[in-house]
């Protein structure tokens, strides 16, 4: 037994000599660990941010520095930690595998696979803060990205590289919104990023079935911090997301992320920043709440280099009150917002957008000039009927200009209406603008309306192929264009059967 | 408990500032047997904190503890400062932040060396002679023997660590098997 030890001896002693200097490890001790937070002694010359690994398997992140302490959160709930644990340090700060492999796949805030389709190989990793684009880097916003919501392309349109916000009450159809956008990508060479931060996994995975079923996971990647999972894979996702967008962006390509949604991301904030006992402020939010968002959305934008990264964050309200602190944060954040108004979506009117309290900052310069030809006056002529049906619902008699653009704007509202799952081409959408701008519409009755467009979208595709195929490659209507869709409607007018109604049906 | 600390090493820096040039290593080592014996006697801090016993009797108490240091005058008069401000009970935390403090000041790391096997006193000697290269510090250390490391050695300070043992070596290959599914 001597003699074995001596050996041993031996062997390490020859070891002690050819040791370099990074096997010394840096380390502390677990003084406190509870709520997903833990507190080491030791770690002196830890940096925020760093990744911190303990000797049980558990790893973490730095939080706060403090005079003889550090405070760590945990990426793994499950993984226990004991107390005088020793942890190490790993010199370097959090990073996420990005990498082709990452397209299809429904992974959590760590890059780890939910899908059971295996292991994910990536052979690149990067750090998740990272800095922005400056501005010589950048380039404005100027190519449409089509969501195929009509109600979107032409009142507040989305460009390539813009922010816009989707703010609204829960089931106001937030979600079907980024659905349908997402679903319209198809065969655009956008990649579509959907981060889904504290949402139940049931609803999750209802989605992701849905992508799987319309045959659009190819160019998806699902990451996912549900409800249940640690706080702090909540607060990661958001940044996991796009440092994922961002690889794609710098090879040129364009990328769509869906932050879904930011308020959840924002109470994940604060309970990190309660535990680290920092000073809480309005609604208990930590005072560097705003940056949180800011830094995250200013990673979005279109770059000279040729990539994008367009960034749909999601925010829930309660109540219809966009006055409350983290929306009002990201409405100065974004550039625009699409408000979705319980109130429209109880009257059935879907996507429930509501138009005047919409914008979209720099949207109109990336419009499709055809559709931005079209849609002139439409905000003001849907403003003109809100107030109008306002003022008609007291029962006062309108006179006949006033009861005509009650009419038009009963149309307009119409056409707006889209069922989830269909999306409009901007050149569809280009023809059934111009039905209601060139008054074709008005002698529908507004039952009839979307049949007839979508009749009359079907004809242009399946008779009036050539000119169908002028307007998706020029993006714009001439004058001789309007000219023959002029005659093309009242040709189509003449072959269109408006329904019976119910009673002689009976 | 954090402010405590924080107020413990205030006193134990007002000591080492006054009385920093007398205090030696040796006296350093002896109180170190006093934090082990406050340690193991939490009870005697609870005593300390109780208002109706006597500063006088808490004050003989710790004499009769320091008796045996043969420079006992600095930490007496931390003793005597922390009974009139009602701080008795911290007598345990100053005197670690004290040793801390000292060690620091004088680049001394106590390690914790701890091996599968025993091993010889040269042997020890060697590796505290490695750790001082490695750290640059003058190494005090414990020995202890483990068999849960298998086979190596592991040596272990506050703020360091070097191991090399079959259970680091497995426990990294379970880490990797896991991280990998």
């Amino acid at each position: 037994m001597k003699d074995r030890s001596t050996d041993l001896v031996s062997l390490f002693e020859k070891s002690l000599c050819d040791v370099p200097q990074e096997t010394l490890d840096e380390i502390g001790v677990v003084v406190q660990v509870g709520d997903g937070i833990c507190t080491i002694y030791g770690l002196t010359n830890a940096i925020y941010g760093e990744l911190i690994e303990f000797e049980g398997g558990n790893k973490g992140i730095v939080f706060s520095l403090d005079e003889d302490s550090v405070a760590i959160f945990l990426l793994y709930a499950a993984v226990p930690v004991a107390e005088l644990e020793v942890v190490k340090r790993t010199g370097t700060v959090f990073k996420t595998p990005v990498g082709d492999a990452m397209l299809g796949r429904v992974i959590n805030a760590l890059g780890k696979p939910l899908d059971a389709l295996g292991e994910i190989v990536c052979k690149e990793h990067r750090p998740i803060e990272v800095g922005i684009p400056q501005i010589v880097e950048r380039s404005p916003v100027s190519e449409s990205l089509e969501t195929g919501i009509i109600a979107i392309d032409a009142l507040v349109p989305v460009g390539k590289g813009q922010r816009e916000l989707i703010i609204g009450n829960r089931n106001t159809g937030k979600t079907s919104i980024i659905f349908d956008t997402i679903l319209h990508q198809k065969d655009k060479n956008v990649i579509c990023i959907y981060v889904s931060i504290g949402q139940r996994q049931a609803n999750l995975a209802r989605f992701s079935r849905m992508l799987e079923e319309h045959g659009v996971m190819d160019y998806c990647i699902v990451i996912s911090a549900d409800s249940s999972e640690a706080v702090l894979n909540q607060y990661l996702a958001p940044y996991v997301g796009c440092t994922i967008g961002e690889y794609f962006r710098d090879q040129g390509k364009d990328v769509l992320i869906i932050y879904d949604d930011l308020s959840n991301h924002a109470i994940a904030f604060r309970e990190m920043s309660l535990l680290l006992r920092r000073a809480p402020g309005r609604e208990a939010y930590p005072g560097d709440v705003f940056y949180l968002h800011s830094r995250l959305l200013e990673r979005a934008g279109k770059l000279v280099s040729g990539g994008s990264l367009t960034a749909l964050p999601i925010v829930q309200i309660q109540g219809d009150d966009i006055t409350a602190y983290i929306p009002t944060n990201l409405i100065s954040i974004t550039d625009g917002q699409i408000f979705l108004d319980t109130k429209l979506f109880n009257q059935g009117i879907r996507p429930a957008v509501n138009i005047e309290l919409s914008v979209s900052r720099v949207g109109g310069a990336a419009q499709t000039k055809a559709i931005k030809r079209m849609t002139k006056a439409l905000r003001l002529e849907l403003a003109q009927y809100n107030e109008l049906l306002d003022f008609a619902q007291f029962g006062t008699e309108l006179d006949e200009i006033s009861r005509k653009k009650l009419a038009r704007g009963a149309r307009a509202v119409e056409i707006l209406k889209q069922p989830q799952t269909v999306g409009y081409s901007f050149v569809d959408q280009t023809l059934i603008l111009f039905l209601l701008k060139e008054d074709f519409l008005d002698k529908i009755e507004v039952k009839d309306v979307q049949i007839y467009i979508r009749q009359f979208v079907s004809f242009m595709q399946s008779v009036h192929k050539d000119l169908y195929a002028i307007i998706l490659k020029d993006e714009d209507v001439s004058d001789d264009t309007i000219k023959r869709l002029q005659e093309i409607g009242v040709e189509f007018d003449k072959l269109f059967v408006p329904t019976e109604d119910e009673d002689l049906l009976d | 408990m954090e402010h405590q600390i924080r107020l413990s090493r205030k006193y134990a820096q007002a000591v080492l500032n006054v009385f920093g040039q007398s205090i030696s290593r040796d006296d350093i080592m002896q109180v170190q047997h006093i934090i082990i014996f406050l340690e193991q006697h939490k009870k005697a801090l609870f005593f300390l904190r109780l208002s109706h016993i006597d500063i006088t009797v808490k004050e003989h108490a710790l004499d009769k503890l320091f008796q045996d240091l043969s420079n006992k005058k600095p930490f007496m008069a931390l003793v005597k400062l922390l009974l009139e401000e009602n701080r008795g009970h911290m007598i345990y935390s100053a005197l670690s932040e004290l040793v801390t403090l000292y060690y620091q000041a004088h680049k001394i790391m106590p390690c914790t060396i701890t091996t599968s096997h025993s091993i010889s006193a040269e042997s020890l000697d060697k590796v505290q002679q490695f750790l001082a290269r490695q750290t640059g510090n003058d190494i005090i250390y414990t020995y202890a023997r483990d068999t849960s490391l298998i086979a190596g050695i592991r040596a272990q300070s506050k703020t360091v660590l070097w191991e090399h043992s079959i259970r680091k070596q497995l426990r990294e290959l379970a880490l990797h098997m896991a991280s990998e599914g």
